[in-house]
């Protein structure tokens, strides 16, 4: 190599270097947390499947496919319900972000119409006439769902997910003053003395519109992800 | 109440008005019942227990696991730059299969937004095998991969099923239907079309078996303006 050629390979790599440095002084640095979203979202946006990412600093929720916001959502509201003794502590599955949940149960999983026709007939050739005058409809099934009896999916309800949590979608935040909770916590002993175990699972309730809600119900479904990160919003 | 006149000599004597008892009884009743009720509804409460609300907080995942490794900024970048390579570019289209709309965009721009028709949701049974269908549109991005004029519907099974018959032979010509599915046909994997619709009045609900319908209009313009290959979002 000739001392010129060298000269130049030199004075390319201080150039490289510099220019890297430059840019990486131009944006902050990086938390791991931020590290670790990005990370995650690549891993959920390798795959063609729909997933939501809420970012619970910024109380937004987006509906994203390989890494494209499609819609975002305006939390009103994020708390944690945790069930708890009247005085004293709660206990609460761990809760550790950011990290990628999957809903196990969707509110609507268990509320689909079903539908099965009594019998089958043949199917009538051209010009072939009927025996009866139309065949047997199909019949709808009670799927025993969790929707009002109109079939019309509530605009509040629960969403099972894999880490023991429950996502809690209302349209207010819930009042739990000391005078409810002390009411709720007799109706809870008094079950509980008749021998009935409620089951109080811990819930992260996201405050909705009504119209955003029964949006949402549509969309959440069993084995949907659900990437959970302060900045996931924005973090790119 | 008039009191007797005393006789001149001989001392006043007042009775005093008989006290009722019941009230104080009941009142006594009462309280007593009340104490009662607290003292039984507090020891139902600490017995039981109820929701507490508090503000949104997570313990870091990382900061709980010490061994958790984390990419290097520079492999994120790797990732941000793969994430931006997958934006669509050119011409793609997105169905939001709640609100039943379609949409046509060529990068930012909106060339098009269309009512259409989406997968009801529904199950149904066959009762002689017991196999089941579900009358979902697919969420999630799909590709065009064919596309054709005057498409014709092989019907499967299920369509014969749900109305109460028994699905022809494979290849019968009963299974072939050359006018539901409209002028122009989009084809997406898994047998899942974007087509047009005899049931015109019923675009804007969730009435289909899974396919995107649409109006005749809307459909030749799709037809025309989204190429093969371009990306569909189902969301």
């Amino acid at each position: 190599m000739s001392s010129s050629t060298r000269r130049f390979l030199w004075a390319l790599a201080f150039f490289c270097t510099s220019a890297a440095v430059g840019a990486a002084e131009g944006r902050p640095a990086r938390t791991p947390e931020e590290l670790r979203l990005v990370e995650l979202e690549g891993q959920l946006a390798r795959s063609p499947i729909v997933y939501l990412v809420l970012d619970p600093a910024a109380k937004v929720l987006d509906i994203r496919v390989r890494g494209i916001v499609i819609e975002r959502v305006e939390l009103q509201g994020l708390e944690l319900l945790t069930y708890r003794p009247l005085f004293g502590d709660a206990e609460a599955p761990p809760l550790a972000i950011p990290a990628v949940w999957t809903i196990t149960q969707g509110p609507g999983d268990t509320d689909r119409e079903v539908i099965a026709p009594v019998r089958l007939r043949p199917y009538p050739k051209d010009g072939e006439e009927e025996e009866e005058e139309s065949p047997p409809a199909p019949t709808p099934i009670p799927s025993g769902d969790e929707g009002d009896p109109e079939g019309e999916p509530r605009a509040t309800y629960r969403v099972q997910l894999d880490n023991e949590w429950q996502l809690y979608v209302v349209n207010a935040p819930p009042k739990l003053d000391l005078w409810r909770r002390y009411l709720a916590a007799v109706h809870d002993g008094w079950e509980r003395l008749r021998g009935r175990q409620p089951a109080h699972p811990a819930l992260i309730a996201l405050v909705l519109p009504e119209e955003t809600a029964l949006r949402l119900h549509h969309l959440f479904r069993a084995k949907m992800p659900l990437l959970v990160g302060d900045g996931a919003a924005t973090v790119r | 109440m008039s009191l007797p006149i005393p006789e001149p000599g001989r001392p006043l004597v007042v009775v005093p008005p008989r006290r009722r008892l019941w009230p104080r009884l009941l009142l006594l009743a009462l309280l007593a019942l009340a104490l009662v009720a607290a003292a039984a509804s507090a020891g139902l409460a600490r017995y039981g227990g109820s929701y507490a609300a508090r503000p949104f907080a997570a313990a870091s995942s990382l900061a709980a696991d010490p061994d958790a490794k984390v990419i290097s900024p520079a492999a994120a970048e790797r990732i941000e730059a793969r994430l931006a390579a997958l934006r669509p570019r050119g011409v793609y289209v997105t169905v939001d299969t709640y609100r039943n709309r379609l949409r046509v965009f060529r990068g930012e721009e909106l060339l098009r937004e269309a009512v259409c028709s989406t997968g009801t949701g529904r199950v149904l049974h066959d009762p002689r095998t017991g196999r089941k269908w579900v009358f979902d549109t697919p969420l999630g991005e799909h590709p065009i991969i064919d596309k054709r004029r005057n498409p014709v519907w092989a019907k499967p099974d299920w369509a014969f099923i749900e109305e109460g018959y028994e699905p022809p032979p494979p290849g019968s010509p009963d299974r072939f239907d050359d006018v539901s599915l409209g002028g122009f046909g989009l084809y997406m994997p898994d047998g899942y079309i974007i087509h047009g619709t005899l049931f015109k009045t019923l675009l804007g609900q969730r009435v289909t078996h899974g396919c995107v319908r649409l109006g005749d209009d809307d459909l030749e313009f799709v037809y025309k303006t989204v190429p093969l290959g371009a990306r569909v979002f189902l969301y």
